[in-house]
């Protein structure tokens, strides 16, 4: 990255294709639900991709579908189906996004608009509000309108501004009728396909929509769906709602008006008047000068906690951790005891597992900033964080209790046994591969004291010094949290 | 669904597969809200504190959906025909039914399952009452709207997750962050236990949304005892190492994030210690607890009710759970032993607050996301919807059917099909009587259960 530098890098990553699909997985038909958290792992820790995956992700935190929910508690094809629909749209164009995200089936079946028939006004019976809600909420504009920079736009009694109310989710609610399975309203459970229309099932009624728009009565359901999510993309509000949730997935738990305005500009125009043009919305995000700035590392209010997927991912990639059969099937570690309290795949609702603006109390509630990451940073994640760390670096992720037949995934650390005389040259290496150089002089010169008393002449000397060092780190607050 | 049986959480050595006590079996994992770190102010009711004011609920976790019609049976004449004839592959014999008496009860003579002994016998001492056909519902809902389908009813009815998960956070038509016993954590911690550095509500049975509060955050302990960050004496055999974990996890650092990091840590570190000493300042309970999954959870409530003064607590929220209840194909193999599991552990915990001289103080009751159907598919049962509930302890008017008990006959009153229950009370009720006992305002009970005021009885009645 260095001698390409930053904007050349990310154009690389542009570029680079998906290691392939998780539909592919092979174990997809034979390991059902688990399967689809294996495919997610292998291609985060694996994926030449990097970029990509670490977007997806990200709107896989936006977008959420949970593996706690029905089929998708069972089966891996919804769920596989999805990360690639996000995967395949992430360095494309939000409104095609969008509509994979409305049209997904692990979607409809998540937020209940799969099969969801049109009102009858005879047993007074309505359709279904809860995919119509949240898309407007969680996937689009959000509860409030907002300014160009993403702060709340004030009426002249100087109160926030509600975006929609109840009959603009009726209406949207009559929008999203007569999508199923896309070859028959009641199956097969295509997955990997688009749901598909079926007038018979479609609202003929008018539908009123946020900002005004009016979908004429006898709209055919395509047509309906189409200005109702044209409707949400160019929303104003869209761009800063998005870009500053994408800031704060990818770059800071707080960034600047200033900085969320500048990625809602990219959103809105691509400087070659196209709106809503991935690229130029994860370029904005990555190169603002404000996440570039290096002295924003010694700005106390800076930063974000590393999320404990991010934190598992780069001890996995900086090490090739794997089991013995080369997989990596991750599956289990948030048992509340040991560890972590985020598992791949199941946060616990559509509401992720914490949302953009939770606010510990204490002092960052006092600064007025949020934390996310902090909403599932407790005393049991963070015993079970450290403890899950000293396991994993001296006898690997056990997961015999969920794939009794599968060995435990390991990291390999042979160049740091290499260095494991040399303490500092091991600091460095870790620094580099699993610190993003931010290991601060003074836990450096922590874990070094740790390190020295270890003698070199102690019984498996190299072993436990250079896993000494691995797990400090990790557990160090400088790798915890991305500055 | 079921949970394994594996529940040492005492070894903690590294690399060990019985670590994983694997209370995940779920997709409950949910976990949200802010630590207590500043007393909030007493509001309403719940400042009526005296000094020997203690109270604790405690709710027993009942995952699969437990089988209501093999759990309270008519015993005798028609309505045991009724049954009989639903389920003939699975009806106990009305010769092993275990008679119960309840008082001013107008319907069938009913007994409890041969496996609830203790049960039984803390019902007909007055200390044990049944809630009949009880479940989420949005509104009200008579059999011929749900025919019709022109009432709103729960999400994903019939799904294990999305049911148990409404049933923790109390709110069947809409997703909710917070479960109602976080909730009603949030309206009394801060009026009954102001100076508690630990959390007002506790789970022996891993991470749940049901002590899931807008602010409160539950206190995890295993079985076992107190989970403990494992490296702060020793690392990989080095005690350097082991320091070095404590002053890396605890030290105050500039950067905000980190020092938020840290702070937890240390209060993680803090509390595990007092919590330990607490626990270990305990007097042996004479209570024999059984061996099984849930009677070790329920001997750790008892332990932990055992230590409020230690750690300022004048009121508790406990959560244990079993799993194996979803018998489809093997209720007549595992229903009872299921059963006795519960019943086993229900009798020692009330035993042990007896012991402990609290049982007044200490109600115990049962969830699961659902009934099962009446109908039987010729070896278990499917899933249902409203199902029949225990309510144990001191302060219990027992002795009672509460609710209303349905018609036990395909095609009743309250059949949604199969021989499922439309519950004819709803959890809202159920949960918001609980809460009152507990010190709950009534505007403090809306808060618990948000749709309370769509449902007629805020107070059910069994506790008082």
């Amino acid at each position: 990255m260095a001698s390409t530098g930053f904007p050349a890098w990310i154009d690389a990553q542009f570029a680079t294709a998906r290691p392939g699909t998780h539909w592919a997985f092979p174990q997809r038909a034979t390991e059902p639900v688990f399967s689809a958290a294996e495919s997610f792992w292998t291609q985060a820790v694996r994926g030449a991709d990097q970029l990509r995956q670490r977007v997806a992700f990200a709107l896989s935190e936006i977008f959420v579908v949970s593996a706690t929910s029905g089929e998708l508690s069972v089966l891996a094809e919804p769920n596989v189906a999805y990360m690639d629909m996000l995967a395949n749209n992430a360095f494309g164009n939000f409104r095609t996004l969008l509509e994979g995200v409305a049209r997904a089936p692990a979607m409809g079946w998540f937020l209940s608009h799969l099969a969801n028939e049109k009102e009858d006004p005879v047993t007074g019976r309505i359709p279904d509000q809860n995919f119509a809600r949240e898309v407007m909420q969680l996937f689009t504009i959000g509860l409030w309108e907002l300014n160009a920079d993403g702060s709340r736009r004030l009426d002249g009694g100087g109160q926030p501004i509600p975006t929609y109310g109840q009959a603009e989710i009726a209406g949207m609610s009559r929008v999203f009728t007569g999508l199923s399975w896309a070859q028959n309203w009641w199956g097969p459970y295509d997955w990997n396909l688009p749901m598909n229309y079926y007038p018979q099932y479609v609202s003929g009624s008018e539908k009123r929509i946020v900002g005004g728009v009016v979908i004429p009565a006898n709209t055919s359901g395509p047509e309906s769906v189409r200005i109702a999510l044209d409707t949400l993309f160019n929303h104003p509000n869209t761009g800063p709602f998005i870009g500053e949730q994408l800031i704060k997935r990818l770059v800071t738990s707080n960034p600047s008006r200033a900085y969320v305005g500048r990625v809602a500009a990219a959103f809105a125009n691509n400087g070659a008047g196209v709106r809503g043009d991935m690229r130029a919305l994860i370029r904005a995000v990555l190169m603002d000068p404000e996440a570039r700035d290096p002295a924003k590392l010694q700005d106390p209010n800076w930063g974000k906690l590393r999320e404990p997927i991010l934190r598992i991912s780069a001890w996995a990639r900086a090490f090739n951790a794997q089991n013995s059969a080369g997989r990596l099937s991750f599956w289990g570690y948030d048992d509340p005891f040991d560890n972590l309290a985020q598992l791949a795949l199941r946060p616990p609702s559509v509401f992720n597992w914490f949302r953009p603006d939770y606010s510990p109390p204490g002092s960052i509630r006092a600064s007025g900033l949020v934390a996310p990451e902090f909403q599932i940073t407790h005393e049991s994640s963070t015993t079970g964080y450290a403890n899950f760390v000293g396991d994993v670096v001296s006898t690997g992720f056990d997961v015999r209790f969920f794939h009794p037949d599968n060995p435990p995934i390991v990291g390999t650390y042979t160049a740091e046994l290499a260095l494991a005389d040399q303490p500092d040259a091991l600091l460095d290496r870790l620094d580099l591969v699993l610190m993003a150089g931010q290991l601060s002089a003074g836990t450096r010169a922590t874990i070094r004291t740790a390190i020295d008393a270890i003698p070199t002449t102690a019984t498996d000397a190299s072993q436990r010094r250079v896993q000494t060092a691995v797990a400090l780190c990790m557990m160090s607050p400088d790798f915890v949290v991305q500055k | 669904m079921s949970i394994p049986p594996e529940f040492d959480s005492s070894d903690r050595s590294h690399g060990s597969a019985t670590r994983r006590e694997a209370l995940k079996t779920l997709g409950l994992a949910a976990s949200v809200g802010v630590p207590l770190l500043a007393p909030m102010i007493a509001t309403g009711s719940a400042a009526a504190q005296t000094a020997d004011d203690y109270k604790a609920i405690v709710c027993v976790g009942q995952y699969g959906g437990n089988d209501q019609s093999n759990s309270v049976i008519p015993r005798s004449g028609a309505g045991y025909s009724s049954y009989q004839s639903a389920r003939p592959t699975l009806a106990i014999p009305a010769a092993n039914i275990l008679p119960v008496t309840p008082t001013g009860f107008t319907g069938p003579e009913l007994g409890f399952s041969p496996s609830l002994p203790g049960l039984r016998t803390l019902f007909e001492q007055g200390r044990c009452a049944v809630l009949a056909n009880v479940g989420p519902l949005v509104e009200p809902i008579t059999r011929a709207q749900w025919q019709a389908g022109t009432k709103p009813v729960p999400r994903q009815l019939f799904s294990h997750s999305d049911q148990f998960t409404i049933w923790e956070s109390g709110l069947p038509d809409r997703t909710s962050q917070s479960g109602w016993l976080g909730r009603l954590g949030d309206v009394t911690a801060g009026a009954f236990n102001p100076n508690s550095q630990v959390s007002i509500t506790m789970s022996i049975a891993g991470t749940t949304l049901i002590l899931a509060g807008e602010q409160t955050i539950q206190y995890q302990v295993s079985p076992g005892g107190v989970v403990r960050v494992q490296d702060l004496t020793s690392l990989y055999g080095s005690a350097a190492g082991g320091a070095a974990v404590r002053q890396l996890l605890t030290q105050s650092r500039a950067n905000l994030f980190e020092s938020g990091f840290t702070t937890i840590c240390s209060r993680a570190i803090s509390n595990a210690g007092l919590v330990e000493s607490a626990l270990a300042a305990q007097p042996a309970l004479t209570t024999a607890f059984p061996g099984t999954p849930l009677g070790a959870q329920a001997r750790m409530v008892a332990r932990m009710i055992g230590t409020r003064n230690q750690v300022a607590q004048k009121r508790q929220v406990f959560f244990i759970s079993s799993g194996g209840w979803d018998t489809h194909n093997t209720l007549i193999e595992e229903h009872p032993g299921r059963l006795q599991e519960l019943d086993g552990a229900i009798s020692a915990l009330y035993a042990a607050t007896a012991e402990m001289g609290v049982a007044n103080n200490v109600t115990i009751f049962t969830a699961s996301e659902f009934g099962r159907c009446l109908q039987h598919n010729g070896r278990g049962s499917d899933h249902g919807w409203g199902g029949h509930h225990f309510i144990v302890g001191g302060a219990v008017q027992g002795r009672r059917i509460y609710g209303s008990w349905p018609t036990v006959a395909l095609g009743g009153a309250e059949d949604a099909g199969n021989g499922a229950l439309i519950p004819t009370t709803a959890l809202d009720e159920y949960g918001a009587t609980l809460a009152r006992w507990f010190g709950a305002s009534t505007a403090q009970q809306n808060t618990v259960m948000p749709n309370l005021s769509r449902f007629s009885r805020p107070n059910l009645g069994f506790l008082g």
